[in-house]
């Protein structure tokens, strides 16, 4: 998943292709993340001493850990916590960067911090990206401290990444009293509280969760695709309405509706989470104990 | 194997219930959309297990089970609930519900259900 947020941003700074990116996209999902590159990553190992091991290796069958511990260059500690990082998610993007010798890791370090930088990300934040846990991302993106909505937005993002991509690209939520969309699946519950959860994009672009979710191949937003998005809705309105119900707070479900071309309007804020899937950019919208209009 | 009406008057959600089913041995005889075509198909078809979202447009999934069960008080309906929608799975054991199905669906489940339902 880090790869999507730091790919996109060397993209961006036309320091790799977009072509190279989708290779190393496509890459890192099979690795396997070697012992000699995490250990430099994580600075235990300098690049030379890790070169060195590898020399090594290819004169002996003896593991890359078992050398490092002879030579003195790392402990038995050290190694089991560089076993424990192979399955990585941003060592598996250095990783792909680096063998196909697109920038070398001293490069990608220098990247990083002016893609930090650029960002305002805090150090844990970038940690959090790193991690690939999206229990940790949401919140990177998004206020989840609002109430009701911020548990409902990171219940729709779980189930995004469970239901329909596992490499999703999330950008800063905002907020506005307005929204024009081209497309717009959406629910409404009642009851204790009153929710409005929908997903919205320009163009066709809700494909990226028709198809997955209905596990078909629509060309385009029409009847059926849009049934296969709201359907998905009523999936996350249903689980959030069990998490609530455990507190005692009660909602129902009314049946999900679809729009074309048309404005969202609310006198309270509508939040707007933009979801990349697959490139393509759909915006998840809330809207929180307040009317909705739509014309 | 049993003979299965299937209610929902979500598209998608009938087309994964519907392979699941079939494949696992089971029949669809029939679908309906709402409600109120639930309760006509069911006096048509005459299934051995309905399985009946809650959430519909004309009719909901409450109203057509009182229905099928007033006509039938041995039906086996077999409810189609997403997470959390309790008071209404309460109100669905009132009027006679065999089992619940819980969306996001799961293949295991649906099955383990619909055998013990049979």
């Amino acid at each position: 998943m880090f790869g999507q947020y730091f790919g996109s941003y060397l993209v961006d700074k036309n320091k790799i292709s977009q072509s190279q990116f989708d290779e190393v996209i496509k890459e890192q999902q099979n690795s396997r993340v070697k012992l000699g590159l995490i250990a430099v990553a994580e600075k235990l190992l300098t690049t030379k001493q890790a070169q060195e091991v590898n020399e090594l290796q290819k004169q002996m069958d003896r593991r890359f850990g078992d050398i490092a511990i002879d030579k003195g260059y790392l402990l038995t500690e050290e190694v089991n916590y560089l076993l424990n990082m192979q399955g990585n998610p941003y060592l598996k993007f250095v990783q792909a960067l680096t063998e196909n010798h697109i920038m070398t890791i001293d490069e990608i370090e220098i990247y990083l911090e002016a893609y930090k930088s650029d960002h305002n990300f805090s150090d844990s934040e970038i940690d959090a990206l790193k991690s690939g846990d999206i229990d940790r991302i949401i919140p990177v993106f998004v206020d989840t401290d609002i109430p009701f909505g911020g548990e409902c937005i990171s219940i729709a993002i779980r189930n995004i990444v469970r239901f329909i991509h596992n490499n999703i690209m999330l950008k800063k939520a905002y907020m506005v009293k307005e929204y024009s969309f081209g497309n717009l699946g959406y629910q409404q519950v009642v009851g204790d509280h009153d929710i409005f959860l929908g997903f919205a994009s320009k163009g066709d672009e809700l494909l990226t969760i028709a198809n997955p979710f209905a596990k078909e191949e629509f060309t385009e937003m029409n009847e059926d695709s849009f049934d296969s998005v709201c359907e998905f809705i009523n999936c996350i309105n249903g689980l959030f309405a069990s998490k609530l119900s455990n507190d005692d707070i009660h909602i129902d479900m009314t049946p999900p509706l679809f729009y074309k071309d048309k404005t969202l309007a609310s006198k309270g804020d509508i939040y707007v989470v933009p979801v990349v899937i697959e490139g393509k950019q759909s915006d998840l919208l809330v809207v929180v104990d307040n009317k909705v209009e739509i014309n | 194997m049993a003979r299965i009406l299937m209610v929902d008057d979500s598209r998608t959600s009938r087309k994964i219930l519907r392979s699941i089913l079939e494949d696992n041995g089971h029949q669809i005889i029939g679908e309906a959309v709402n409600g109120e075509d639930a309760v006509n198909k069911f006096k048509e078809l005459n299934p051995d297990i309905t399985t009946m979202d809650i959430t519909m447009p004309v009719m909901d999934g409450l109203e057509a089970l009182k229905n099928i069960m007033d006509i039938d008080k041995n039906a086996k309906v077999v409810m189609v609930t997403a997470a959390g929608q309790k008071s209404k799975m309460v109100d669905a054991v009132k009027y006679g519900a065999a089992e619940f199905l819980a969306k996001p669906f799961e293949s295991a489940q649906i099955i383990e259900i619909i055998n013990r339902v049979l």
